[in-house]
């Protein structure tokens, strides 16, 4: 007789189980989770950072902040649900992002908004065969994280509300692949991103309502399973040309990625039952869902599971219908206002939803204590889009925020204003110097614009 | 796609070679274009004048010559004088003869998409894998489909899902003994008949109705079901509860808890696979407002959670475990182990899977089964089973398509399983099954009417629906119709499931059209249609009642085939309102594969609501919009193409009182979807660009000038033939797919 295993005990628990929390102390290798943790933060600044991303850009006029006799920006309508958080926002203006314009490839704004709003590059115009953007600033910083041993359980989070979209071209004989990503991770792949906040979540934390034994089990057959595949897809890429090794190698590259994880802290560990968002069981309202993103993210940072994300509240060129704020009608389309002021008051709305969900994001980091400080204090995030008034399609004077990150030198509170056409790269760049990621210069920076000036 | 202006010049100054300019294609610049393609003003930045003068040419121009000659769209049709097609032809061989014509080929590596994934899941796995769509994301879409290999990345993100899926899927089509799962509904997420509210952690019935969840159960076995009750008392009696699973009742008691302390309600029975509801009806309302005491006036019945935990007990034996039953036969674990992963292997693989291959999957799968179970602990026959399977999904062998490549630079065949692949694929979204890689194996796939014979099997095969859902849908634009929202204010009782009935009306066309049951031309010739109850309400035709489809012959005003259909309809409008703005662009874009370019930036949309139009007329808006030059060039024929369709309402309902007669730029007259229905039979244009979409589809890739040509035969080939499985079949022994270039 042979001693049973894992999987033949029953694991039904009577009705009063509770949904369990799917980490077990004992799945770990011992010493490895907390304490090296603690001891990485002492021995380092933990610093992170977050996009931020909305598309169609903005009502321009509802945008635009005052400032008080003391260089405090005032609320505008649209930035009237940040007001709280005033002192932790600067605003900026000037900024340009030169390759989201046309420069001879005709119209596209929206897709190349997306594609270049974090690489700072101009996408090749194409329908699909051979698309082509450029790396984006979260994936240089996470290389560089990893480079000088900072990796971490995920190089980096990639979330949204929508999915990629079901049309061909999505704008302007642009493959949708533009429209729908912000991340890249190479020139050529878009990263995709997770929709669903409670897969996000159980990508770090496991499966919610799992037994805990048998989760623990799964993980631990993890490792034979992908060293065969790795093993496997060695010999295939030596097997073929090197012009077709990429996919094989990104192949290659995501089971790696997937092993190095269970080396170390397989999956996150949460304080206390009450840290797991309510997800529900049917299906979310927009808000309720970039909320509940928003939350799962600041879980990630807590534990440490992730340094750098990037969060699209919407596809580019986005057309959905805001009717529980009272817009019947779609965004993109009341973004090509023309003056019309229902139209402009309408879209201002969807701006000001925007906001809120960004207060939301932000008041989460604030709440959200690591060691003690709130995540906030360690957190730089950067809010916008590269587009600026919805209905010209200009790429200039971008409407860009950035909060968080008292620790990491950012002060907020005042408007900035760079000179008119700076490269948004000079932030992007100055942001990851900020988070400590060493990096020369991105995309079409001339410069970096330091938080903490 | 038209090269734009700006993309002309683009290409001009980018200093390819200079070659000589073909002297069978200077008469026809001399007499067709020079007029208005020379000087300082020569229209879009192309200047011939200098070239014929010269008899040197940049190659990129010759190029993008050639792509205006090819799509005879130069000159301008209002143009008195315009070359014959015999000229055009001779132009652009002359072109090709100077100018390799432009090819692509597809990537030698891609991985399977979503639902090529799911079909092989689906059809090597069996019932229990479920549809593995739901485990992965949607797909990124490049040439208009989803089938596009260079837009198939594999981000790690996707990776993780994979391997996430492989353990879900595994782990259903070999459950672990007593396998369960547990799962909670709140009572805010209950589906209510009935009037009332949820406070406090209670879903109220105030009236007498009911309190619904539905769950999916994977696997069939006993399930114990739980529901929290409390009740609010008026009258004699306590609130009644009648519990049910689908029509069987598991309860009928008074309730007689109160909020804070609520009373269990238990059943266990046993459940096939599927989909059950799970109802908490409230049957015996009360309510006596002039009771002299306020709390015996009103008896309400209150829900708390809904909790569904199963299967208890052993799992019975899922289809896949029955099957390798049949395929392992007896002998040892090993031994038996050692069959199916060949098989099954072979199946995901798409080819034979080597003795040392084998090998290395039960080595993977023991230790990955031993690895779960406690140290010194050996694995079970299931344990390993299912790691076998969690291996072989996430196995590169599977994900990804490797197409072994020529060593010379000449075109060669695929190699007779990489062909069958490309078939299968194509025509099924899925693996290739045992007949077809037999037949592939014994050299049957070596000759076109081998080929033949196989398109036409799996056409007649169940799998060939995959065209239907995966390519028509994306073809028409009408893929993902459930998350389309219009206002629900202006056309209310438009809900999910209505908005994939209608998705289904253009499924069933396009499967009878691929079975050979209709002409392909009845995609938009066909009076008749095939509705559900929901559809037949929504047209207000008589309908068939339960959940069947039957055919109806449409009304005449209502347009034929797909161009009558709420789907397409529904699909090209905006949330409020009719775009004929989109429905022209639809019928250019999809029907005759002539896609206008986009419109410049900052150009102002039309209102987009009934009463932001000034009292005009959506007609006389589009007039003025046409009167605008930078719109016109555009707008004249997609306008007059979209304006045809207004009888029809943005919800695809027939609506009175709308002007349908337009007329196009050359004076032709579109009296109605009718009309635009005519406009289509006079030529092969829709025939050419079902048939170049349908290549792009099968191939995988964009298609460029070398493969005008073919496209020409096809349309022509389906043209004369009316039926699709012809289409097909050329597309299947065409040179672009059933050989690979050299590197």
């Amino acid at each position: 007789m042979r001693p049973p295993c894992i999987d033949r005990r029953t694991v039904l628990r009577g009705a009063g189980a509770a949904v369990a929390l799917p980490f077990l102390d004992a799945m770990l290798p011992r010493g490895l989770s907390r304490a090296a943790l603690a001891a990485a933060a002492e021995s380092e600044r933990v610093a992170r950072v977050a996009f931020v991303f909305f598309p169609n850009g903005v009502n321009t006029a509802a945008w635009l902040p005052g400032a008080d006799p003391s260089g405090m920006w005032i609320p505008s309508p649209t930035l009237a649900p940040l007001e709280g958080l005033r002192s932790e926002i600067t605003v900026f203006t000037g900024l340009r992002h030169r390759n989201a314009e046309a420069n001879g490839d005709g119209p596209g704004d929206h897709a190349r908004s997306a594609a270049c709003f974090l690489t700072g590059a101009q996408p090749r115009k194409t329908a699909g065969d051979d698309i082509k953007a450029g790396r984006s600033i979260d994936q240089t910083m996470a290389d560089e994280f990893q480079r000088i041993g900072r990796g971490t359980r995920l190089r980096s989070l990639e979330l949204g509300s929508e999915p990629a979209m079901t049309a061909g071209s999505c704008d302007s004989g642009y493959s949708c692949a533009y429209s729908a990503n912000i991340s890249w991770k190479s020139e050529s792949v878009p990263n995709g991103k997770e929709t669903d906040p409670r897969a996000a979540f159980e990508r770090i934390f496991g499966r919610t309502g799992e037994d805990p034994e048998r989760a623990a089990a799964r993980l631990r057959s993890r490792r034979s399973i992908l060293d065969g595949v790795i093993a496997e897809a060695g010999r295939l890429s030596a097997a073929v040309g090197a012009g077709d090794r990429m996919r094989i190698d990104e192949y290659l590259e995501g089971v790696r990625g997937l092993e190095r994880r269970l080396g170390e802290d397989a999956l996150a560990e949460l304080d206390a039952r009450s840290d797991i968002p309510d997800f529900g069981d049917g299906p979310l309202d927009m808000a309720r869902r970039l909320d509940l993103l928003g939350e799962v993210l600041a879980l990630a940072f807590k534990t440490d599971s992730t340094r750098v994300a990037t969060l699209m509240l919407a596809n580019e060129g986005s057309n959905r219908a805001y009717r529980e704020i009272g817009v019947p009608d779609g965004h993109h389309d009341v973004s090509h206002h023309a003056g019309n002021a229902d139209k402009l008051a309408h879209f201002a709305a969807i701006n000001r939803f925007q906001s809120e969900r960004f207060a939301a994001f932000l008041r989460a980091l604030e709440r959200t204590q690591e060691r003690g400080r709130p995540l906030l204090e360690s957190t730089l995030v950067l809010y916008g889009g590269a587009i600026a008034d919805g209905n010209r399609h200009n790429h200039d004077d971008l409407p860009i925020l950035l909060a968080g990150g008292r620790a990491l030198g950012h002060r907020g509170g005042a408007i900035r204003a760079c000179e008119k056409g700076t490269p948004l790269c000079n932030l992007h760049l100055g942001v990851a110097r900020a988070a400590g990621a060493e990096i020369a210069a991105f995309g079409d920076s001339t410069g970096a614009i330091t938080p903490s000036a | 796609m038209p090269l734009g202006a700006a993309a002309l010049v683009g290409i001009a100054l980018a200093h390819a070679a200079d070659v000589a300019v073909p002297p069978e294609l200077a008469p026809l610049l001399e007499a067709h274009c020079v007029a208005c393609h020379e000087g300082a003003r020569a229209k879009g930045g192309l200047e011939l004048a200098s070239v014929l003068a010269s008899g040197r040419v940049d190659e990129s121009v010759l190029r993008a010559l050639r792509r205006r000659l090819a799509k005879r769209d130069m000159p301008p049709a209002d143009e008195l004088e315009r070359p014959s097609p015999g000229e055009y032809r001779a132009a652009v061989a002359a072109i090709d003869a100077v100018v390799a014509p432009a090819s692509r080929e597809v990537p030698a590596v891609r991985r399977l998409n979503r639902a090529q994934y799911a079909g092989a899941v689906r059809d090597v796995l069996g019932a229990e894998a479920g549809d593995a769509t739901a485990l992965l994301p949607r797909d990124e879409i490049g040439e208009g489909f989803d089938t596009t290999a260079a837009t198939l990345g594999l981000p790690p993100l996707l990776l993780e899902k994979f391997l996430d899926a492989a353990e879900r899927i595994a782990e259903r089509c070999v459950p672990p003994e007593s396998w369960s799962e547990r799962r909670v509904i709140q009572p805010e997420r209950l589906e209510r008949r009935g009037q009332g509210g949820t406070s406090d952690g209670i879903a109220w019935l105030a009236t007498n109705g009911s309190l619904s969840t539905r769950f999916e159960l994977p696997h069939a076995g006993k399930y114990r079901v739980t529901i929290e009750a409390v009740g609010q008392f008026a009258g004699d009696e306590n609130p009644r509860l009648e519990a049910f699973v689908g029509r069987r009742a598991i309860a009928s008691i008074g309730v007689a808890a109160r909020p804070g302390a609520p009373q269990v309600v238990l059943g266990e029975l046993e459940l096939s696979a599927g989909t059950h509801e799970v109802a908490a009806r409230f049957t015996n309302d009360f309510w006596d407002p002039k009771n002299p005491d306020p709390k015996r006036r009103d008896r309400n019945l209150g829900i708390g959670r809904v909790v569904l935990e199963g299967p208890i007990g052993p799992t019975p034996d899922t289809a896949f475990e029955r099957r390798v039953a049949g395929i392992a036969g007896e002998g040892t674990d090993a031994e038996r182990l050692r069959a199916i992963a060949s098989l099954v292997g072979e199946e995901l693989f798409r080819r034979p899977v080597a003795g040392g291959e084998v090998d290395a999957l039960l080595a993977t799968a023991t230790g990955a089964a031993s690895a779960a179970c406690p140290a010194g602990a050996t694995p079970s026959f299931d344990a390993r089973l299912r790691a076998l399977v969690t291996a072989l999904l996430v196995d590169p062998r599977f994900l990804l398509r490797i197409e072994t490549e020529a060593g010379g630079t000449a075109r060669r065949a695929l190699p007779p399983l990489e062909l069958a692949s490309r078939l299968s694929f194509f025509l099924w979204s899925s693996g290739p099954d045992a007949d077809l890689r037999r037949l592939a194996q014994s050299g049957g796939l070596g000759d076109s009417a081998g080929i033949r014979a196989q398109v036409r099997r799996m056409l007649a095969d169940p799998r060939a629906a995959s065209l239907a859902r995966r390519f028509a849908t994306q073809w028409l634009g009408i893929d993902g119709l459930d998350a389309r929202q219009l206002d629900p204010q202006l056309f209310p009782g438009i809900d999910a499931a209505l908005l994939a009935s209608m998705q289904e009306e253009t499924e069933r066309l396009f499967l009878r059209v691929v079975q050979g049951a209709s002409p392909v031309r009845a995609l938009v010739e066909a009076r008749t249609t095939e509705v559900d109850a929901r559809l037949a309400a929504h047209y207000g035709f008589a309908g068939p009642e339960g959940s069947g489809w039957t055919v109806h012959t449409v009304d005449a005003a209502r347009g034929p085939g797909v161009l009558g259909h709420a789907s397409v309809l529904l699909a090209t409008s905006n949330p409020t309102r009719t775009s004929p703005v989109k429905r022209g662009k639809w019928v250019l874009q999809a029907l005759l594969d002539d896609a206008p370019p986009p419109p410049p930036p900052g150009v102002p949309q039309l209102p987009e609501r009934p009463e932001e139009t000034n009292g005009l007329p959506i007609r006389e808006l589009m007039r003025l919009h046409r009167e605008n030059p930078d719109c016109a060039s555009c707008h004249v024929r997609m306008d007059a193409i979209g304006l045809a369709f207004e009888g029809l309402a943005a919800d695809g309902r027939l609506r009175a009182g709308f002007d349908a007669r337009t007329e196009l730029p050359d004076g032709t007259v579109i009296d109605g979807v009718v009309g635009v229905a005519a406009l289509l039979a006079k030529d092969r244009a829709f025939e050419r660009s079902l048939a170049r979409q349908l290549l792009v589809y099968a191939l995988g890739r964009g298609t460029d000038d070398a493969d005008d040509a073919l496209v020409d035969h096809l349309a022509q080939r389906v043209s004369e033939s009316g039926e699709f499985a012809v289409l097909a079949e050329e597309i299947a022994i065409s040179d672009a797919f059933r050989t690979r270039a050299g590197r």
